[in-house]
C-alpha cells in the first residue's frame, strides 16, 4: 500500500511540476528511489496485511539485521573495474553471516507454516499451468545439487527463472534476497552474499521436475 | 568518364588501402548518416572460445567502418566460474580493441550471471540490476529477466512512462518471441511486460538466451530481435516454418550493428565469417 500511495504522489508531483513554469524536469524515477522503499517495504513486506505470512515476514526482518549487522564488518560494495574486489566483498559477506548464523537449520526462515502457505502457492501456480508449461519452469533448474543453508549457491551453475507470475503472488523480499528453483526446492538466496539462507523442501510438484522438457512455442 | 564518377573509385581505394593497413574492410548497409546513433549488440557471450575472440575481432573492423560508440549486451556475460581472471578471458581480451578504442558496454543480466556483475564496472549498470540510459533519440530500458518481480515491474513501468526519448528501446535476456526449439518464446514474461510496451510504445526489444539470430515478425506493432549467438551456437535449433521468423540464422556467430538517424531504424546482423546475415531499415510509426 505504502509503495502504491508513493508511486501515485511521485506521479502527481512529476506531473505537476512538469506545468510549473521554470520548474526544472525532474528526471525520471531511479532504482535508488525503489530501493529506498524497499528498504522500508523489508520492514514490512508486502502484502503485510496477510497473517499467512506473518512469521515469515518477522523472520527475514530478524535475518535482515544479521545481513546489515555482517555488511558493516566489510569494506562497502561500489562498482569497480577489479571484479576481485567484487567477489572479495562476495565472500566477506558470507564468510561474516556465516559466522552470524552458525548452526541455522533448515526452516529458520520459512517457518513451517509459511512453507505451507508459500508451497500452497507454488503447487497452486504449478496447477494452473499445462504440464509442458510446468517442465518449461524446470527445464534450466540444477537438478542434482541438493540446497543446504549458509552455503554459497553454486557459481558454476545457472540461477533459473522463477516464474514471474509466480513471483507477483509470493511474499515480496528485501532488495538483498530472492526466491529461487533448485531442484525440486524453493531456496531464499542471498544475492549480495551468494548465500542460501533458507528452502523449502519438494515445493515443486513431482511430475513435472521428474521429466522436465519445456515448451518450445508462443 | 565524368570526374565524378572517377573520383568515386579513388576515394574507395584509398579507404580499402587505409583499411588493409588495420583490417580488413567490410560491406556497410548502413546509411551511415553524420549525428545518428550508431551502436551494436551482442548476446551470450562469455566462454572465452574461440567463437567470441572471432567476434571480438569482426566487431572491431565494423567499429572501424561504422564508428559505433556503445555496445549492448543481452546477458550470459560471464558462463561458469566468474574469478577475476574469468573477466579478463571472456570478457576483457576478446573485446580489447574495442575497449581500448572508448567503445562503452552496457550489460543485460542472464542466468548464467551473478547479479554481482552489475558492480563490475565496465558493464557500466551502476550497482543496479535494472536501469535506463539514453544515447542521442533513444532511451535504453535495460531489464532483468531472470527476476521479474513487482519492484522492477513498478520502477519500469514509472521509467518508460516518464520516458521523453523519440525511440524506446528495451533489451533483457529472455525473448518475449522465440522459434528456438530448445527455449522458444517467452510466454509468462510476456504476460507481464507486453501489455507496458504496447501501453507506452516500445518500439524494438532485443534479447538473447537462443543461441542464434531471430529477427521476428514485428508484433502489435514492436520489432523483436535474438542475437544471442556472439559466441555460443545451437546450431539447427530455429523452427523450420515458424511463423514467427522474418529471418533467422542458426549456423553462424552473429552481431548486430544498428544505426538510428532521427525516424529511421537501420540495422545489419553480422556473421564471424564477415557475411551479411540480415540487413534492413524501417521508419518509426508516429
Amino acid at each position: 500500500m505504502r509503495l502504491r500511495l508513493f508511486v501515485v504522489s511521485l506521479g502527481l508531483a512529476t506531473s505537476v511540476a512538469a506545468f510549473v513554469p521554470g520548474c526544472k524536469e525532474k528526471p525520471a524515477a531511479t532504482i535508488k528511489e525503489v530501493n529506498r522503499l524497499d528498504a522500508k517495504s523489508g520492514e514490512a513486506p508486502n502484502p503485510v496485511e496477510d497473517p499467512r505470512f506473518k512469521d515469515f515476514f518477522d523472520h527475514v526482518r530478524a535475518y535482515m539485521k544479521i545481513h546489515k549487522a555482517a555488511d558493516a564488518k566489510v569494506p562497502s560494495l561500489k562498482e569497480t573495474s577489479d571484479p576481485k574486489q567484487v567477489s572479495t566483498r562476495e565472500k566477506g559477506l558470507a564468510d561474516e553471516i556465516r559466522k552470524e548464523r552458525a548452526g541455522a537449520q533448515q526452516g529458520e526462515v520459512f517457518s513451517p507454516s509459511a512453507a505451507k502457505e508459500i508451497g500452497l502457492v507454488v503447487a497452486e501456480d504449478f496447477k494452473s499451468r499445462p504440464l509442458r508449461d510446468q517442465k518449461a519452469i524446470l527445464v534450466e533448474v540444477p537438478m542434482k545439487v541438493p540446497p543446504a543453508i549458509n552455503t554459497d549457491y553454486p557459481t558454476t551453475l545457472p540461477l533459473a527463472t522463477v516464474p514471474p507470475s509466480l513471483l507477483q503472488k509470493l511474499p515480496t523480499l528485501p532488495e538483498e534476497l530472492e526466491y529461487r528453483f533448485l531442484g525440486r526446492h524453493l531456496i531464499l538466496r542471498d544475492i549480495r552474499a551468494n548465500l542460501i539462507v533458507d528452502f523449502i523442501p519438494d515445493v515443486v510438484p513431482e511430475g513435472p521436475a521428474a521429466t522436465g522438457g519445456r515448451e518450445a512455442h508462443p | 568518364m565524368t570526374r565524378h564518377a572517377i573520383r568515386v573509385p579513388i576515394a574507395a581505394m584509398l579507404l580499402a588501402g587505409a583499411l588493409s593497413l588495420t583490417g580488413t574492410a567490410q560491406k556497410v548497409t548502413l546509411p551511415l548518416a553524420k549525428g545518428s546513433t550508431k551502436f551494436a549488440v551482442i548476446g551470450d557471450t562469455g566462454t572465452g572460445d574461440k567463437p567470441q575472440y572471432d567476434i571480438g575481432r569482426r566487431l572491431e573492423e565494423y567499429r572501424r567502418q561504422v564508428g559505433f560508440t556503445f555496445t549492448i549486451m543481452v546477458g550470459d556475460n560471464i558462463y561458469g566460474s566468474e574469478r577475476p581472471q574469468d573477466f579478463q578471458k571472456k570478457f576483457e581480451i576478446p573485446y580489447k580493441p574495442l575497449l581500448d578504442a572508448g567503445v562503452t558496454f552496457y550489460a543485460a543480466l542472464g542466468n548464467h550471471d551473478d547479479p554481482n556483475q552489475r558492480f563490475y564496472k565496465p558493464f557500466n549498470m551502476n550497482g543496479d540490476r535494472f536501469y535506463t540510459f539514453t544515447k542521442g533519440n533513444i532511451e535504453f530500458f535495460v531489464l532483468d529477466s531472470n527476476y521479474m518481480d513487482r519492484k522492477q515491474l513498478d520502477w519500469f513501468e514509472r521509467a518508460i512512462k516518464e520516458s521523453k526519448s523519440d525511440w524506446k528501446m528495451a533489451y533483457f535476456h529472455h525473448p518475449l518471441y522465440s522459434s528456438g526449439a530448445a527455449h522458444g518464446s517467452e510466454a509468462d514474461l510476456r504476460t507481464l511486460l507486453e501489455p507496458l510496451f504496447i501501453k507506452y510504445g516500445m518500439d524494438v526489444v532485443f534479447a538473447g538466451h537462443e543461441h542464434f539470430y531471430e529477427r521476428v515478425k514485428p508484433q502489435k506493432g514492436i520489432y523483436y530481435f535474438t542475437c544471442g549467438g556472439s559466441a555460443k551456437l545451437r546450431t539447427g535449433d530455429i523452427r523450420k516454418g515458424s511463423e514467427l521468423t522474418a529471418k533467422g540464422d542458426d549456423r553462424e556467430n552473429t552481431f548486430m550493428v544498428v544505426e538510428v538517424e532521427k525516424d529511421v531504424f537501420s540495422f545489419q546482423t553480422v556473421s564471424s565469417g564477415g557475411g551479411i546475415v540480415d540487413a534492413d531499415s524501417f521508419q518509426r510509426p508516429r
